[in-house]
């Protein structure tokens, strides 16, 4: 008894420990230095001043924050409308084909994203997979200029992410007690009307979910633009990274970095509200 | 009512999945305002029964008539039924006005008009005032009394009840089966109710439906089901049975001598049976007379009074105390045993019977069934 006591302290300070060193420090850091000044010596000057965050919203930056939202919210969208049929195929499919089904998912999982990013330039590219299948097919003469282009950027993010979205739909779908589908159709409602009113707002938590997995990553994943869209279009996580590492301004990159956090809050806050509100469910 | 055409009609109705029957050849017609039970142990497709009727599943094989329509490929939308789950599946994320205005608004009917029509289904379960809760806000007797709400105020021609009671604690249950009765009354919506506790199916219908491994054993009022059972499933399903065995002695119309055991004794029965057959004999307990043998000897009244063609004897074992009665159970001298149930006297609140005591077991001509012998 006492050793098993003695174990679980054990295991949850280390576990303490290692969030506030490796989780809170660094982000109490982070936000601490966005408050500073850049400084050619010590990388940041302590002070206390809303200058970088100001600086954020001046056209050039804001461009990049848009433009990034606008990315991010565009592959949330479409990984959400492949998604949500997916898992809903997904979940009504029966154990072992289910069990099939999900490891497709999952085994991309198994190759570093970064890897298969740059994968996808073997299949965008002049030379690559898609332009000779359209070409030998005769749709087009001259391959398609598909790389280093928002639409590569979209498309490998899209790639990359969209598991994040399916499991969750998945989950809650699979969820999802199908006499509530029963009951709206018994009520006179068509299959369109049911999704509608019934199955969308019973998943919403996992909507939810599912865009928030996406939209974030999306935002921050700098090394999917870097490879795929090459120089042009500058994107929030490549923003953020170049202030740490090229530009050398700390605080403006901290700045930038707490900005998406509190983006990410501000969803999460939204996501949590949701959850309130759909889980007591449980009871009836 | 009888005369006019049925408003459900099920012909040769079958359900398989994979290689399990679920329902076998079913042949039922229900009528306008009729209260129908489907009674059956689970897993006897009772609910399987409910859900081909409302169009969740096809049917493998036969026909489903409603109001003389063929529904074969009609989605439930498109079905004049509503149905009350089992769990009510209430929608969680709406209030009960919504849950109850649902059917009316997927049915397009103008904004005052369902107001009017939920507010009196509301008031028709006495739900007033509860509008704007949520499900989880309610009582299990007040999300039932929604889930029924939800399905009339669409006025369905039947309305099917998937053992809407079953989640409710006893004196909760009684009264809603009252409550459902009488609405079903007022209404003069028909009715199909599916449940597996006899009582329920005894008390509230019209006529029941007993259902055994996807099979109709037997369709009647709920008086000639207890009473005139058509074989010994129903019998055994619907109460307490007491059975004897015997061999046919004589024939005289309607009257059949058995032996049984040593004993010669009369009966009824409006089935043939002919010299030499072997039947039960089935018996309530309440239609028992147990008398000992002691009060026999000293009262020659009595005794006339007992089964002239003789009774049989036996040794009580244990006495049950019930409330209003009490159950007797004996064990004959022939090895069976027999449970009688019998009433308090005015004279005599207290159990009369004791274990050990030596007891003559007899019934009134005529309040037995006769059935050939099964196996």
């Amino acid at each position: 008894m006492k050793d098993s006591r003695f174990f679980r302290r054990l295991v949850v300070t280390a576990i303490l420990a290692w969030m506030a060193l490796f989780a809170f420090g660094p982000n109490l850091l982070v936000l601490l230095a966005s408050f500073g000044r850049a400084s050619g010596t010590t990388f940041v000057e302590p002070g206390f001043s809303l200058h970088n965050y100001l600086r954020l919203l001046e056209p050039a930056y804001g461009r990049i924050m848009l433009s990034s939202l606008w990315l991010a919210g565009g592959v949330t969208l479409i990984c959400l409308v492949c998604g949500y049929p997916f898992a809903a195929i997904l979940a009504r499919t029966r154990a072992p084909w289910r069990n099939a089904l999900l490891l497709l998912v999952v085994i991309p999982f198994w190759t570093n994203s970064l890897v298969r990013t740059y994968a996808m330039i073997a299949i965008l590219n002049a030379n690559g997979i898609v332009n000779r299948l359209l070409l030998a097919m005769g749709l087009i003469d001259a391959p398609l200029p598909m790389m280093y282009s928002s639409g590569a950027v979209l498309a490998g993010l899209v790639y990359a992410l969209l598991p994040f979205m399916v499991l969750p739909l998945y989950a809650a779908l699979e969820r999802l007690d199908q006499r509530y589908v029963e009951a709206a159709r018994d009520l006179g409602a068509t299959p369109a009307r049911t999704f509608a009113r019934v199955i969308v707002p019973l998943t919403m938590p996992g909507i939810v979910s599912g865009c928030m997995l996406v939209f974030l990553p999306a935002l921050g994943m700098f090394y999917v633009p870097d490879v795929l869209g090459g120089a042009k279009g500058m994107l929030l996580g490549n923003f953020i990274r170049d202030q740490f590492l090229t530009s050398r301004n700390w605080p403006f990159g901290s700045a930038a970095s707490v900005a998406m956090t509190l983006v990410m809050g501000l969803m999460l806050l939204l996501y949590w509200k949701s959850n309130v509100r759909l889980s007591r469910r449980e009871w009836i | 009512m009888n005369g006019s055409a049925p408003l459900v009609r099920l012909q040769q109705v079958c359900k398989r999945y994979g290689d399990q029957d679920a329902l076998v050849d079913i042949d039922l017609e229900i009528f306008n305002g009729e209260f129908v039970t489907i009674l059956g142990p689970s897993g006897c497709g009772k609910t399987t029964l409910l859900r081909l009727i409302a169009g969740f599943e096809p049917v493998t094989a036969g026909h489903i008539q409603l109001n003389g329509r063929n529904v074969a490929g009609l989605p439930p939308e498109q079905r004049e039924v509503n149905t009350v789950f089992q769990s009510y599946a209430l929608f969680p994320h709406m209030t009960v006005f919504d849950n109850v205005a649902f059917g009316l608004r997927m049915r397009g009917h103008e904004k005052d008009e369902i107001r009017q029509r939920v507010n009196e289904a509301l008031n028709l379960v006495q739900l007033i005032g509860f509008e704007g809760r949520r499900p989880h806000q309610l009582s299990g007797g007040q999300q039932q009394r929604v889930a029924v709400a939800r399905a009339i105020v669409n006025r369905p021609l039947v309305l099917l009840l998937d053992e809407p009671l079953s989640a409710l604690d006893y004196r909760l249950r009684k009264q809603m089966q009252m409550d459902l009765k009488h609405l079903q009354r007022r209404l003069g919506i028909t009715f199909i109710l599916v449940t597996h506790d006899q009582e329920e199916a005894f008390s509230m219908s019209d006529r029941v439906v007993v259902l055994n491994a996807g099979r109709i054993e037997q369709a009647g009022p709920p008086s000639e089901v207890y009473e005139q059972p058509r074989n010994l499933y129903v019998a055994r399903f619907v109460g307490e049975i007491n059975l004897l065995d015997g061999q046919v002695d004589q024939v005289e119309g309607e009257r059949v001598v058995l032996r049984i055991d040593q004993l010669n004794v009369r009966v009824k029965s409006n089935r043939k049976f002919t010299r030499g057959d072997r039947v039960h004999v089935l018996l309530r307990p309440e239609d028992l007379r147990v008398e000992t043998l002691k009060d026999l000897a000293e009262n020659p009244a009595l005794k006339n009074s007992f089964a002239d063609g003789g009774y049989f004897t036996g040794t009580v074992q244990e006495t049950i105390y019930k409330g209003a009665t009490y159950d007797v159970a004996v064990v004959l001298d022939n090895g069976r045993p027999i449970i009688a149930t019998e009433f308090f006297n005015a004279e005599d609140a207290t159990v009369y019977f004791r274990p050990g005591d030596r007891v003559a077991v007899s019934w009134i001509e005529g309040w037995e069934v006769l059935l050939p012998h099964e196996g």
